[in-house]
């Protein structure tokens, strides 16, 4: 559990009314900042007064226009409406959460002993997002970051992660949104152990990373990591034979159905093939927690719905998805919540539908405003 | 885990290394061919031709197993860098598999290739030396291979029964001995190239040129290693007199096992390094 003085995030069901007052923002230059503190952080740092702005200029768009939701979703892209992700019996709508009341969560939290630090900001309070995946599985979140940094030999002091404090709760399908450099990979790479973490740590139910989280870890790169001698059928065997929650049936159905064929040398197919392939080999396991980095980067537009399709059809419910993209506006529908990154730190972690509904704007839309340059 | 690593391990490795076989079957081959064309009768016009085709088959075959020991250690170690520390790395690493399994797997794999390139290279010997044998006995009407064959068993019984007197050891320690002390250099020599490669990615930019002058530092290192290892044997060299009872294998030995113990010692550091930079310090990027 969070043992230091940082804070961690859950997800913030109602977001603008606390932005950017009630979410910290981590800056390059000095430690954590505390909400109350928000106003002199943001004077003091140009990256984050930007955002700060923005987010403040958001709450007062959503108090000024309660009508924004209906623009928001007019906003979504039409050929996306068919990759809605169904809510399941195991993962609660959106709006059964708590409403956002982070002294008293604090307080009961403090108590159970799930967050022994009462600096732990969540702020909507809801450490346990997914119930119903609580009941099933230990109290632990499946994923944690403590305090997480990242600086890079030869980069001086800057950090492409910056003291990053997150908690992942079961059952959602995250996107990690942020501009280019922001430390987005930098983070996926770190929670898969392929980078040594400068300080904090990273927690996979409970665990640093190690055989046992891999095992409950499915990664896509943002590369073609596979081995360009071996055939497609010889990669499905590969899989087969190190995780024991692939599907080589479920990988074989899906090469099928998007003409891949499976005695194919991977160094004879496209870039473009080559990521399916990849995509199909990751999604055909039953891991707990996926971690796409660019899933749809180098694919066309009509692969791209069957991809977004594929990841919601093999969406399992007490599994989490975090999705890392530019490309938003293909995804926004599939999306439960979304973290915002900036200069290495966190700059928001809310649910998508709190941007619809009290934002009044897409993801796209409010993520081109926070972000533009 | 480690049975499957192995799978994919030797999978991956067995397709240039069969590349390799085949170079030193038709090296063998090829200079069996020119060991044919060597008339041994002294024939004045074809003096010449039999003397360059000699010099020209000990050169072809020569370099013929230099290459394809080299080649061997080559596709080890590029295929080691190639499937932790490029973009394949990033499926190396996210396996459900200890840092130790993974070492293990293309240790023992790196391992095999190379005893079956020294077995192979033996069988190559081996045949050049019957077809060498053949040829030239043809030559030498009444003199068939079995008579040769028991002389030359005569020949090393009178050797080799003389050879405990000489070196000091007998000749089935001593072939024991001197395949315990390959085998060790062999693995250490793997692990160290392998912990040179990992030292490597200690640098920012330029890995393999770090993974180069880490190598050669090793190796600068294993040279002042083997001055004090020589000691003893130069210690012994000027303190007695050569004609006295010391033996080859007496003044040998020292030095051969503080050699045998410098080598050991330096490729289990490096397995460590190795298991600490895939674990601790693995910065893929």
């Amino acid at each position: 559990m969070n043992e230091n003085n940082s804070m961690a995030y859950t997800p913030n069901d109602s977001m603008p009314s606390d932005s950017p007052q009630n979410y910290s923002v981590y800056t390059q230059d000095g430690a954590a900042q505390a909400n109350a503190a928000q106003t002199d952080m943001a004077q003091n740092n140009a990256a984050q007064t930007d955002t700060a702005q923005n987010n403040t200029a958001q709450t007062d768009l959503v108090q000024n226009n309660a009508t924004q939701t209906d623009t928001a979703q007019d906003n979504a892209p039409d050929h996306a409406v068919s990759l809605q992700k169904p809510d399941t019996p195991d993962r609660p709508a959106q709006d059964t959460y708590p409403q956002n009341t982070p002294d008293h969560e604090q307080g009961s939290r403090a108590q159970n002993g799930t967050a022994p630090n009462d600096q732990v900001c969540t702020p909507n309070g809801n450490i346990q997002s997914s119930p119903g995946a609580d009941a099933v599985y230990s109290n632990l979140p499946l994923l944690q970051l403590n305090d997480l940094c990242k600086r890079y030999p030869g980069m001086g002091t800057y950090m492409s992660v910056f003291h990053m404090n997150l908690i992942i709760p079961r059952g959602r399908i995250i996107g990690l949104l942020g501009p280019n450099g922001c430390g987005k990979t930098t983070l996926i790479k770190m929670i898969n152990g392929l980078l040594t973490p400068t300080s904090g740590t990273v927690l996979i139910n409970g665990m640093e990373p190690c055989p046992a989280t891999k095992k409950i870890i499915s990664y896509l790169p943002e590369r073609t990591y596979l081995d360009n001698s071996m055939k497609v059928s010889q990669m499905v065997s590969y899989f087969a034979d190190f995780y024991e929650d692939f599907s080589p049936e479920k990988a074989y159905a899906m090469l099928g159905a998007l003409g891949i064929s499976s005695d194919a040398r991977l160094k004879t197919l496209s870039k473009g093939t080559k990521e399916k392939v990849q995509l199909i080999l990751v999604m055909s396991r039953q891991a707990d927690l996926y971690i796409l980095d660019e899933p749809i980067a180098g694919v066309d537009p009509a692969a791209r719905d069957y991809i977004l399709r594929t990841i919601i059809t093999n969406y399992n419910p007490n599994s989490t998805i975090i999705l890392s993209t530019h490309l938003i506006s293909d995804i926004e529908n599939v999306l439960d919540d979304v973290i915002f990154m900036k200069n290495g730190s966190l700059m928001l972690y809310t649910s998508v539908d709190s941007i619809r509904s009290q934002m009044g704007k897409s993801v796209d839309t409010y993520f081109r405003e926070v972000y533009a340059c | 885990m480690l049975g499957k690593l192995l799978k994919y391990e030797w999978r991956g490795l067995r397709f240039p290394f069969l590349i390799l076989l085949i170079v030193l079957a038709s090296t063998t081959l090829l200079t069996c061919g020119v060991i044919l064309t060597i008339n041994p009768m002294y024939d004045e016009s074809l003096a010449w031709y039999s003397v360059m085709a000699l010099m020209l088959s000990i050169f072809l075959y020569y370099f013929g197993i230099i290459g394809c020991t080299i080649g061997t250690s080559l596709i080890v170690v590029i295929r080691f860098y190639k499937t932790c520390y490029t973009d394949q790395g990033y499926l190396t690493h996210t396996l459900p598999v200890t840092a130790g399994q993974l070492l293990n797997a293309k240790l023992i794999a790196a391992v095999a290739a190379d005893i079956l390139m020294v077995l192979s290279i033996a069988l190559s010997l081996f045949l050049i030396v019957q077809v060498g044998l053949h040829h030239f006995l043809s030559f030498a009407p009444g003199y068939t291979y079995e008579e040769m064959m028991r002389e030359l068993s005569q020949e090393f019984s009178y050797v080799f029964g003389d050879f405990e007197e000489s070196f000091g050891i007998s000749f089935g320690l001593f072939i024991v001995y001197m395949v315990v002390y390959s085998v060790i250099a062999m693995i250490a020599n793997i692990v160290t190239i392998f912990g040179c490669v990992s030292l490597g990615q200690l640098f920012t930019k330029h890995r393999i040129i770090g993974a180069i002058i880490a190598y050669f530092g090793v190796q600068f290192i294993l040279q002042i290693a083997g001055y004090f290892t020589s000691l003893p044997m130069y210690t012994k060299m000027l303190i007695t007199n050569y004609d006295s009872d010391l033996t080859f294998f007496g003044l040998m030995s020292p030095t051969l096992n503080l050699t045998l113990l410098a080598v050991t010692v330096l490729a289990v550091a490096m397995y460590f390094i190795n298991l600490h930079m895939m674990t601790k310090r693995l910065n893929l990027e």
